[in-house]
């Protein structure tokens, strides 16, 4: 019969990777984001015994992971630097994409009714999305993700992220330009 | 006074799902948006969007991960040695 430790133990080989890679989709550094996969598997072979076995363990392991990620988002106390990211400097193409140099729409922004048309259910929309994020510049993803999809308050984001709040806002806001043309192509039947 | 552009305007709106505007702000942008039809449509889907972002199915996606990335053997075995009966 295999102890707890050992259990847990196979756990790593098995779903440390996916861990890992969790970890990296929320937090930037890969020291951290190793760190808070161990993090993880210490409290997971803690709470072995708790371990009902109603979720799967790659489930129940995630969720410890989760806790773990928002805990060290809580206790981070970086003083937000002088940051190199100032408002208009990141030429990344997207306001230059939507607005002339006359600072309007180069086009119109389509029309999205409330319920989407689209025949894709709300699982392949969801998927859409995701690919749609995951395309956002490397600089943006990781903040858009925090307070758009995992609902952090902002001053953790830019405490986490080391951005101002303006920064935030101007990644959101670049963000949501690129995310909206993205869903409109699948959003109406007629597409915009 | 010059009428703000779609660009800033945009920039307001985005900035107004965060928190209020300065007083100043909601007026300019308010104007703009009597003329710009652009910008009304601009600020409604971007509504319908912080909305559909905080759905249970996208947040699932979410939840899936690609391993792009892996663990260095050292740093498993570290984590490993880290768990002691």
């Amino acid at each position: 019969m295999p102890s707890p430790s050992d259990v847990v133990k196979g756990f790593v080989d098995t779903y440390g990777d996916i861990l890992f890679n969790f970890a990296r989709s929320r937090v930037s550094q890969i020291d951290v984001a190793e760190d808070l996969v161990q993090e993880t598997y210490i409290a997971a072979l803690k709470g072995w015994e708790k371990f009902s076995g109603n979720s799967s363990e790659k489930t129940w392991l995630i969720g410890i992971l989760k806790h773990k990620i928002y805990d060290h988002y809580k206790k981070s106390k970086r003083e937000v630097p002088e940051s190199h990211l100032q408002k208009n400097s990141e030429n990344d193409g997207i306001m230059d994409y939507f607005f002339g140099d006359n600072g309007y729409w180069k086009m119109s922004p389509g029309y999205m009714n409330e319920t989407p048309e689209s025949e894709m259910n709300d699982k392949q929309l969801a998927k859409w999305i995701k690919d749609c994020i995951t395309k956002l510049p490397e600089k943006f993803r990781i903040p858009f993700i925090l307070k758009e999809i995992d609902e952090m308050d902002s001053d953790i984001v830019c405490k986490d992220c080391e951005i101002t709040a303006t920064n935030l806002w101007v990644i959101l806001h670049r963000s949501r330009l690129q995310l909206r043309e993205c869903l409109s192509t699948v959003w109406n039947k007629e597409g915009v | 006074m010059l009428m703000m552009k779609c660009t800033q305007a945009t920039y307001l709106m985005s900035k107004e799902t965060e928190g209020p505007l300065t007083k100043k702000e909601r007026f300019g942008l308010w104007l703009h948006n009597i003329y710009c039809v652009h910008c009304r449509r601009f600020r409604a889907s971007i509504t319908l969007l912080k909305r559909v972002l905080t759905t249970k199915s996208v947040k699932t996606a979410f939840d899936d991960v690609e391993v792009t990335e892996r663990l260095t053997e050292s740093t498993k075995a570290k984590i490993k040695d880290a768990l002691k009966s």
